[in-house]
C-alpha cells in the first residue's frame, strides 16, 4: 500500500510539474487550434469548386457552338474562333484540374480529358473507321483537350493546313465527326461532373462539407491528396518529362501539354495559379483555405510560418515558369537552363505541399487504407 | 565443537552473513516459483481470444484488400536486414498463405491440434511480416513473439477440441512461469512503450500529439476538447504514466481490476482519437485479461460452456510433466535468453549517434509506438556514368504509396530502393548507375529538412548494423525554434 501511495503520489508531482512546464514555456504560442474546418470546406466547395465548374461548363458550350458553326461551312475566320473557344476550354479546364474528388473521381475525370501526349495514331485510326468507343480503355489518350489540340492545330501554326483537313480532305467528315465527338464527349463529363456538385443536382457540395474530418476518404484529406497529385502533374507531365528530366535530360518536346497549339507555358502559369488559389481559398475573395488552416496549426517552416514557405515558394514556381517563352517544345531544346530553373522551383513546392503541409495538418498522402500501430 | 560453530556463525555474520542467507532463500525462491504451479485456465482462455483475434485480423485484412495491394501488387518489396532471402510467393501463394493462416488461427482458438496448428501459425505471420518492412507494425512483432511463445505451452490441453478429441491430454495444472510469460511478455510492451514516451518531445512539447488531436476535433462531445493544446499535454502525460505504470498494477492482485478499467479506457481512447491504429487497441484489450486470476478463468470457461459439463467439469489435479526434464530446462534456458534479449533490444539505440526519432537506427522492434509524426519526400537520380547525365526517378513506377510513403522517412529502405534502381536503370543501358536521393524530412512539426547526403552514391553503400554516416544530422536548434 505504502508503494501504491508513492506511486500515486509521485504521479501527482509529475502531472503538477508537466502543467507548470506547459504554462511556462508556451508564453506566446496559440494554446488552443481556432479553425473552422467545414466552413474552410464551404467556401472551397461554394466559392472555388462550383464557380469554376460552372465556368468551364460555359465554356465547353461556347465550344461546342464554335464547332458547330465551323463544321457547317469551314472557313477560316470561323476556325480562328473555334481555336481561341477551345484556348479559352483548356484554360478553364486547368483551374478545375486539382478537384479530382467525388464526382470527378468517380468518372476519373482528370484522365478522361486530359491525358497527354496525344496519340495521333489511334486518333487517325478511330476517325477513319469511324467505329470508336471513346471511354473504351484504348482510347484514353485518343480523348479530350489533347486530342481536340491536335485536330485544331498544326505545329506550324498554318491554319490553311488546318482548314484542309475539314475542307479538301477525302477525310473531311471524318474530321468533323470526331471533332464534335470529342468535344460532346468532354462536355457530357463536365456538365455531369458539374451537376454532381450543385445543389440543384446531386448536392455533393452538402457531402463535401460534412465530410470534415482528416482520415483517408474524408474532404480534407482528399482534397490535400488531389493538390498533391496534381501539383506532381505540373512538376512531372508538364514540365519534367519534356525536359527531359527522367531521360537523361534528352528533351522530349512532343511530350508537351497542347503540343500542336503551342501555349503549353500559359496553361502551365494557369494551372499553377488555380493550385495557389485553392490553398488560399481565393475564390472571388480571399476565403477561408488551407493557408488560413495551416497558421491556425501553428505550423511552422524555418524561421517563417509554413503558411509563408509555401506563398513564396509558389510565387516563385510560378515567376519561373513566367520567364520560359511558348512553345515549350521549342523552349527545352533551345534552353534548357530557364526551364531546369523553373523545375527546381515547382519542385521545391513540392517538398512543403507534400511534407510539412499533411504533416501539419496530419493528412496522410496516401491513396491506400492501413494500419498504423 | 560448540564452540566452533559458535564462532563460524559469528564470523559469517561478520562476513555478510546477511547476503549468504538472502542468496540461499532468492535460490530456493527461485525454484519454488519454477516448482510452483498455477490452474491451466488463464492459458487456455488466452489461446482462445489470440486465436479468435488472429482469425479475425487475417479476415479483415483479406476483406480489405490487403494481400493484394501489400503483397501482389508491388513491383519490389522491402525484407529486413538478414533476411532478403524471405520472397512472397505471387498471387496464389500468398491467397495460399493467407487462408492457410487463418485456418491455423482458428484451430489455434478452438485448440484443434495445436502441436500443428501453433507453430503453423507462427511460421506463416512471422514469413508475411518478413517479406516487406514497408508494413512493420509494433503489434505485427508482438503477434510473432506471442505465437512463438505459445508453440512451447500447452494451452491446449484443457477447454480444447484436442481434448474432447484425446482425452488423455487433459491436463489441468501447469508451471506458473508458462502463464507468467504472457504478463511478462505484455508488461514488456507497455513498459517500453513508456519508457519511450519518456523524451522532451513528448513530455515538455506533447508531440505528436499536439499535431494529432486537433485533427480530430470533429468527433462528437470531445473534439472541441482536443483543439486545446493542454489536453495534448495531459493525455502525453497520461499516456506515459499508463504505459509505465500498468504492467505493475495489473500484476497486483488488489488493483489489476481498477487497472483493467484504465486498460479499456485508454485503449478505445486511443482507437477513436489516433490515426489509422487498427486492431491493436483490441488485441490488447483482450490480451490483458490474463493478467486476472485463475478462478476468474475457470468461472469464464464455465460461463462460455454453455452447461456442457465435459468442456470444464474436470477433477483439478492433473499435473503437467515435461515427458523429458531436459526439455523444460532448456525452454526455461531459451525464455531466459529471449526476455534478456527483449530487454536490451529497445536499448541498442544507444550504439548510434544521432537523434533515434531522425536516423530511425535501432527504432523498431523497440515497443516504440506511435512516437512521433514524421513526413517526408525523397527524389531519387540515377546518373548514367557513360554520359554523365541523370534521370529523376518515378517513384510511383515503382512503390505502392505506402512503400513511397515508409521510404521517405526511413533510410535503410532508402537503401534498398537505391540498388534496386542501379539494377533497373542498368537493365535500361544505363552504364554503371549511380544513384543519389535527395530526401526532405519533417520531425513533430520541425518543417522539412535535408535528411541525407544528396551527393552520395547509395549505389556504393551496404547495408549493415554500423551507422549510416550519409544521414545529415538533425537540427536541435531549428526545432526549438519552431516550439514558439
Amino acid at each position: 500500500m505504502i508503494i501504491k501511495r508513492n506511486f500515486l503520489n509521485a504521479m501527482q508531482s509529475c502531472l503538477v510539474a508537466g502543467l507548470l512546464v506547459f504554462s511556462s514555456c508556451n508564453p506566446e504560442g496559440n494554446n488552443t487550434v481556432n479553425f473552422d474546418r467545414s466552413a474552410m470546406l464551404e467556401n472551397i466547395g461554394s466559392n472555388i469548386i462550383i464557380p469554376n465548374y460552372t465556368d468551364l461548363s460555359d465554356k465547353m458550350n461556347l465550344l461546342q457552338q464554335a464547332a458547330t458553326d465551323f463544321t457547317s461551312a469551314p472557313d477560316n475566320s470561323k476556325l480562328t474562333t473555334l481555336q481561341t473557344t477551345f484556348r479559352n476550354a483548356y484554360l478553364s479546364w486547368q483551374k478545375c484540374s486539382a478537384f479530382e474528388v467525388g464526382p470527378a473521381m468517380q468518372v476519373s475525370l482528370r484522365m478522361s480529358v486530359n491525358t497527354f501526349p496525344t496519340d495521333t495514331v489511334q486518333i487517325q485510326s478511330n476517325l477513319t473507321s469511324g467505329s470508336y468507343n471513346l471511354e473504351a480503355a484504348n482510347n484514353i489518350d485518343a480523348r479530350g483537350f489533347p486530342a481536340m489540340d491536335y485536330l485544331l492545330h498544326k505545329r506550324n501554326g498554318n491554319n490553311a493546313e488546318v482548314l484542309e483537313r475539314f475542307t479538301t480532305n477525302p477525310d473531311a467528315q471524318d474530321w468533323k465527326d470526331y471533332l464534335t465527338a470529342l468535344i460532346n464527349d468532354t462536355k457530357t463529363l463536365v456538365d455531369a461532373v458539374k451537376n454532381n456538385w450543385e445543389t440543384t443536382g446531386g448536392n455533393y457540395l452538402a457531402t463535401f462539407i460534412t465530410n470534415d474530418g482528416i482520415d483517408v476518404g474524408s474532404s480534407l484529406g482528399e482534397l490535400v491528396n488531389q493538390l498533391n497529385y496534381d501539383y506532381e502533374i505540373l512538376k512531372n507531365a508538364r514540365i519534367g518529362i519534356p525536359a527531359g528530366k527522367q531521360t537523361l535530360g534528352i528533351a522530349l518536346p512532343e511530350k508537351c501539354e497542347a503540343y500542336y497549339a503551342g501555349y503549353s507555358v500559359e496553361l502551365a502559369l494557369e494551372q499553377i495559379n488555380a493550385i495557389k488559389n485553392l490553398y488560399l481559398g481565393f475564390g472571388t475573395s480571399n476565403g477561408s483555405g488551407l493557408d488560413d488552416y495551416l497558421i491556425a496549426l501553428d505550423a511552422r517552416h524555418d524561421n517563417q510560418t509554413l503558411d509563408e514557405a509555401i506563398q513564396t515558394q509558389l510565387s516563385l514556381a510560378a515567376a519561373a515558369l513566367q520567364n520560359v517563352p511558348d512553345p515549350l517544345s521549342e523552349t527545352v531544346v533551345n534552353n534548357q537552363t530557364i526551364v531546369n530553373t523553373a523545375y527546381t522551383e515547382i519542385q521545391k513546392g513540392v517538398v512543403l505541399l507534400k511534407t510539412d503541409m499533411p504533416s501539419a495538418m496530419s493528412v496522410l498522402i496516401t491513396y491506400q487504407d492501413g494500419d498504423g500501430d | 565443537m560448540e564452540t566452533g560453530i559458535k564462532t563460524f556463525t559469528a564470523e559469517a555474520r561478520r562476513r555478510g552473513e546477511k547476503e549468504m542467507i538472502n542468496f540461499a532463500s532468492l535460490r530456493l525462491c527461485g525454484e519454488n516459483y519454477l516448482n510452483s504451479t498455477t490452474h491451466i485456465a488463464p492459458l487456455a482462455v488466452f489461446r482462445v481470444i489470440f486465436g479468435g483475434m488472429m482469425f479475425a485480423s487475417v479476415i479483415r485484412f483479406w476483406l480489405k484488400g490487403w494481400i493484394e495491394t501489400q503483397y501482389i501488387n508491388p513491383k519490389l518489396f522491402f525484407p529486413f536486414y538478414g533476411f532478403e532471402w524471405i520472397k512472397p510467393l505471387g498471387e496464389t501463394g500468398m491467397y495460399l498463405v493467407f487462408a492457410a493462416m487463418a485456418i491455423a488461427a482458428l484451430f489455434l482458438m478452438l485448440g484443434l491440434f495445436y502441436r500443428i496448428s501453433a507453430p503453423v501459425f507462427f511460421i506463416l505471420f512471422t514469413y508475411v511480416e518478413l517479406i516487406d518492412k514497408s508494413n512493420y507494425l509494433n503489434h505485427y512483432y508482438f503477434i510473432s513473439i506471442v505465437s512463438l511463445l505459445l508453440c512451447f505451452v500447452p494451452a491446449n490441453r484443457y477447454f480444447s477440441l484436442d481434448v474432447l478429441r484425446k482425452p488423455s491430454l487433459l491436463v489441468t495444472q501447469i508451471p506458473s512461469w508458462m502463464v507468467d510469460i504472457f504478463k511478462l511478455q505484455l508488461a514488456i510492451v507497455y513498459f517500453f512503450a513508456g519508457i519511450a514516451k519518456l523524451n522532451y518531445d513528448w513530455l515538455f512539447r506533447a508531440m505528436p500529439l499536439v499535431i494529432w488531436l486537433p485533427a480530430k476535433s470533429n468527433l462528437p462531445l470531445v473534439g472541441e476538447l482536443l483543439n486545446y493544446k493542454l489536453t495534448a499535454y495531459v493525455f502525453s502525460w497520461f499516456g506515459a504514466i499508463y504505459d509505465i505504470l500498468i504492467p505493475f498494477f495489473l500484476f497486483n492482485k488488489r488493483t489489476q481490476n481498477i487497472a483493467y478499467f484504465f486498460v479499456i479506457v485508454f485503449h478505445a481512447a486511443t482507437a477513436i482519437i489516433l490515426p489509422v491504429i487498427g486492431m491493436f487497441p483490441y488485441i490488447m484489450i483482450l490480451a490483458t485479461t490474463i493478467f486476472f486470476s485463475s478462478e476468474f478463468h475457470k468461472n469464464l470457461i464455465r460461463k462460455i460452456s454453455f452447461g456442457k459439463k465435459y468442456l470444464f467439469n474436470h477433477r483439478d489435479d492433473i499435473t503437467f510433466s515435461f515427458s523429458r526434464p531436459f526439455a523444460g530446462k532448456l525452454l526455461l534456458g531459451l525464455l531466459c535468453l529471449h526476455f534478456t534479449v527483449q530487454v536490451l533490444l529497445p536499448f541498442r539505440y544507444l550504439l548510434y549517434p544521432g537523434n533515434l526519432f531522425w536516423t530511425e537506427e535501432g527504432y523498431r522492434f523497440s515497443w516504440r509506438v506511435m512516437l512521433m509524426e514524421k513526413g517526408g519526400t525523397v527524389f531519387f537520380y540515377v546518373k548514367d556514368l557513360a554520359t554523365g547525365k541523370e534521370s529523376e526517378v518515378v517513384n510511383s513506377m515503382y512503390l505502392t504509396r505506402q512503400q513511397e510513403k515508409m521510404l521517405s522517412t526511413q533510410p535503410d529502405m532508402m537503401l534498398q530502393y537505391a540498388h534496386f534502381l542501379a539494377a533497373e536503370y542498368g537493365n535500361k543501358g544505363y552504364v554503371n548507375p549511380a544513384v543519389r536521393a535527395e530526401s526532405y524530412v519533417t520531425l513533430n512539426g520541425s518543417g522539412s529538412k535535408p535528411f541525407i547526403n544528396s551527393s552520395m552514391d547509395l549505389t556504393k553503400e551496404k547495408e549493415s548494423f554500423t551507422s549510416k554516416n550519409w544521414i545529415l544530422p538533425f537540427e536541435e536548434k531549428e526545432l526549438s525554434y519552431a516550439e514558439r
